[in-house]
């Protein structure tokens, strides 16, 4: 049987959730593979080899590391679960603003402590990704799709389009047009766009769609009454540390 | 038995109503409704719900004849058995703006012509086009593209708001039926009915501001012969490769399809959903090559289809002039504006020296 791991690092667990609300999916799962290492649903420990890993959170202490090293040896394919995975995530955020020994004085109030700590970093940083599912929290329906895939030997197909296809393609009145902002036009879809259905802009919580005209994006957030600054932080909150301004003076832009 | 068709009847307005009860009981009805401050074509469940008075709605008709993400198919992977879940519905779409018409009717040409797309051909045997006149926006050039008006014979029934009633135009024998079955609904058509008919025409013809019409005059070759114009770029400069106006489009057509697994393996649905040549992804080949690698190269590659290839595939602009990419471009880029640079005539200039 197909062993699947599904483990956590620092994160709120949100996307594990996720995961398991796939109730319909996790039913026809369990007759298919076994979840041998799914520690936040399961008891017990697990040391053997792996063939499909999802990991949920970013790495921000040694501890951190030393599992993801370790798990990458032990799987065969690693899957990045949610935004903190892909990208580091909401406390990865203001990476570039402070050194690491500010925010660590700032939250713990002393520099010296019992053990290493990073700056919040998605797990590229440390270990090869094969897949990135990013979201906040992942997509359901990703997930499954994504399992489907791998269990059957396919390659999963992701277009990075803007999340204003799928906004648009559901009717929505478009918020930007309304003074709202919204970072749709340079946001990875897959989510169904559910934020601006409802009345609230995209927040860009799956990092950018391919080639993203940041430039054009912060002029019209800009012309919706943000600051520069207040509209750079807007795009930062999920793009974190790999966020640059990126528009039309660029390959492929 | 003598065959004929009648060419027009009138319908009071007061009996609309009854005519789309009739409808509903009938086919599937679809109408345009109001939802919030926008307008969206829905399948009716109450018809006082239908709003007659729209400018546009955000999504053209064109997504109940070709659903914007698709099933075409499901196979097993060991037997190699297709299957196809694929059922079209007698359905009536109803209200429909002339412009929308004429967009259905370059669907018609794209999906019928040369290989015909045989779901396409029975779902559209199957959908009556009922449509209503209308009066422009800022955003309408539908006078500049000729499609200001209902033609060809792609429609059934054509309602022109005249005062008191509506003169219905009857496109086609299914449109007749309709007026047969509805007969104690419709009155025969008498002079000033003409008149009246007549002079709504016009009305709509004057009610156009010529500053927001593009001069289409020899387009396609002014689209050609300003392939290098910096225009493209400046104009690109400020797309954000959204997709909005194609996917908004009422003649856009594009797509693309992948293969999607259930969990175990043994069924394999082929899904279809619309794409959009504004996506960096539209032209991905294998070895990571894009062919319209640059966003210049694909805002103008929009143009290019629209004024361009369409005209080489089926003899027609690809643009009905319905103004949605204009109004729904969070850039607010808009299609009249980039053809008036590309013409490059300070056009209240023109008309002084020519006064
Ligand atoms: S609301 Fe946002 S996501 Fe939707 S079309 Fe407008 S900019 Fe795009
Ligand atoms: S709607 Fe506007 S911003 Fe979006 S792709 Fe089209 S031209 Fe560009
Ligand atoms: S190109 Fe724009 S104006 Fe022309 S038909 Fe399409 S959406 Fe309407
Ligand atoms: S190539 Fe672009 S403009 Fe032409 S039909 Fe396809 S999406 Fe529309």
């Amino acid at each position: 049987m197909v062993k699947v791991g599904i483990v956590g690092l620092t994160g709120c667990s949100g996307c594990q959730c996720e995961i398991l609300n796939c109730q319909d999916a996790l039913l026809k799962l369990l007759t298919l593979v076994d979840f041998a290492l799914f520690p936040l649903a399961k008891d017990g420990e697990f040391d053997g080899e792996l063939d499909l890993l999802f990991v949920e959170g970013s790495v921000s202490t040694f501890l951190d590391k030393e599992k993801l090293l370790k798990l990458r040896e032990k799987a065969k394919i690693l899957v990045a679960v949610g935004s903190c995975a892909c990208y580091g995530g909401v406390q990865a955020q203001r990476n570039d603003e402070a050194e690491l020994e500010q925010m660590i004085r700032e939250v713990y109030g002393k520099w010296e402590l019992p053990f290493e700590l990073f700056k919040p970093s998605p797990l590229s940083d440390f270990v090869e990704v094969d897949y990135f599912l990013p979201g906040c929290p992942v997509d359901k329906k990703q997930f499954v799709y994504t399992v489907a895939s791998l269990l059957n030997g396919v390659k999963p197909f992701f277009p990075k389009l803007p999340v204003c296809h799928e906004c648009k393609l559901s009717e929505n009145e478009c918020l930007l047009l309304k003074g709202v902002p919204c970072q749709g036009p340079v946001s990875y879809a897959g989510c169904g766009a559910p934020c601006t259905a409802k009345g609230v802009g995209c927040q860009g919580c799956r990092g950018d769609c391919d080639f993203p005209n940041h430039q054009e994006m912060l002029s019209l957030l800009t012309q919706r009454g943000l600051s520069y600054e207040d509209a750079v932080k807007f795009l930062k909150v999920f793009r974190g540390n790999s966020f640059k301004v990126r528009g039309l003076n660029e390959k492929g832009a | 038995m003598e065959f004929h068709i009648d060419r027009a009847k009138v319908l009071p307005k007061a009996n609309l109503w009854e005519l789309l009860e009739g409808l509903k009981k009938r086919y599937k009805l679809i109408a345009p409704v109001k939802e919030g401050e926008k307008f969206a074509f829905r399948e009716i469940s109450d018809v006082s719900s239908v709003e007659l008075n729209y400018t546009r709605t955000i999504l053209p008709p064109k997504k109940f004849l070709l659903p914007y993400r698709r099933e075409r198919f499901s196979y097993d992977p060991e037997t190699m058995e297709f299957k196809s879940s694929f059922k079209a519905e007698e359905q009536v779409i109803f209200g429909i703006h002339s412009c929308d018409l004429h967009g259905i009717s370059i669907l018609d040409s794209i999906h019928l012509k040369e290989n015909p797309d045989p779901r396409y051909l029975e779902v559209r045997r199957k959908t009556i086009l009922i449509g209503i006149s209308c009066f422009p926006d800022e955003y309408c050039f539908c006078l500049s593209t000729g499609t200001a008006f209902p033609d060809g014979a792609n429609w059934d029934l054509f309602l022109t708001d005249v005062g008191p009633d509506y003169f219905v135009s009857i496109g086609s024998p299914k449109g007749d039926e309709i007026v047969l079955t509805f007969k104690h609904l419709f009155r025969e058509i008498e002079k000033e009915d003409l008149e009246l008919y007549k002079r709504s025409t016009a009305k709509k013809k004057r009610a156009f501001n010529e500053e927001n019409l593009p001069d289409l005059e020899r387009i396609s070759q002014l689209i050609e012969l300003e392939y290098d114009s910096p225009v493209w770029e400046e104009e690109a400069k400020r797309c954000l490769g959204c997709g909005t106006c194609t996917n908004t489009c009422p003649t856009c057509f594009c797509y693309t399809s992948v293969d999607v697994p259930d969990l175990t393996g043994k069924e394999v649905k082929r899904i279809e959903f619309i794409t959009s040549c504004q996506y960096p992804y539209y032209s991905l080949v294998a070895g990571e090559h894009y062919f319209k690698p640059t966003r210049t190269s694909r805002f103008r590659h929009r143009y290019y289809h629209k004024f361009v290839g369409y005209p080489y595939q089926i003899e027609k602009l690809g643009c009905v002039g319905c103004g949605r990419c204009t109004a729904e471009c969070p850039a607010g880029i808009s299609m009249v504006k980039t053809i008036k640079r590309l013409r490059g005539v300070d056009e209240k200039e023109l008309r002084e020296v020519t006064e």
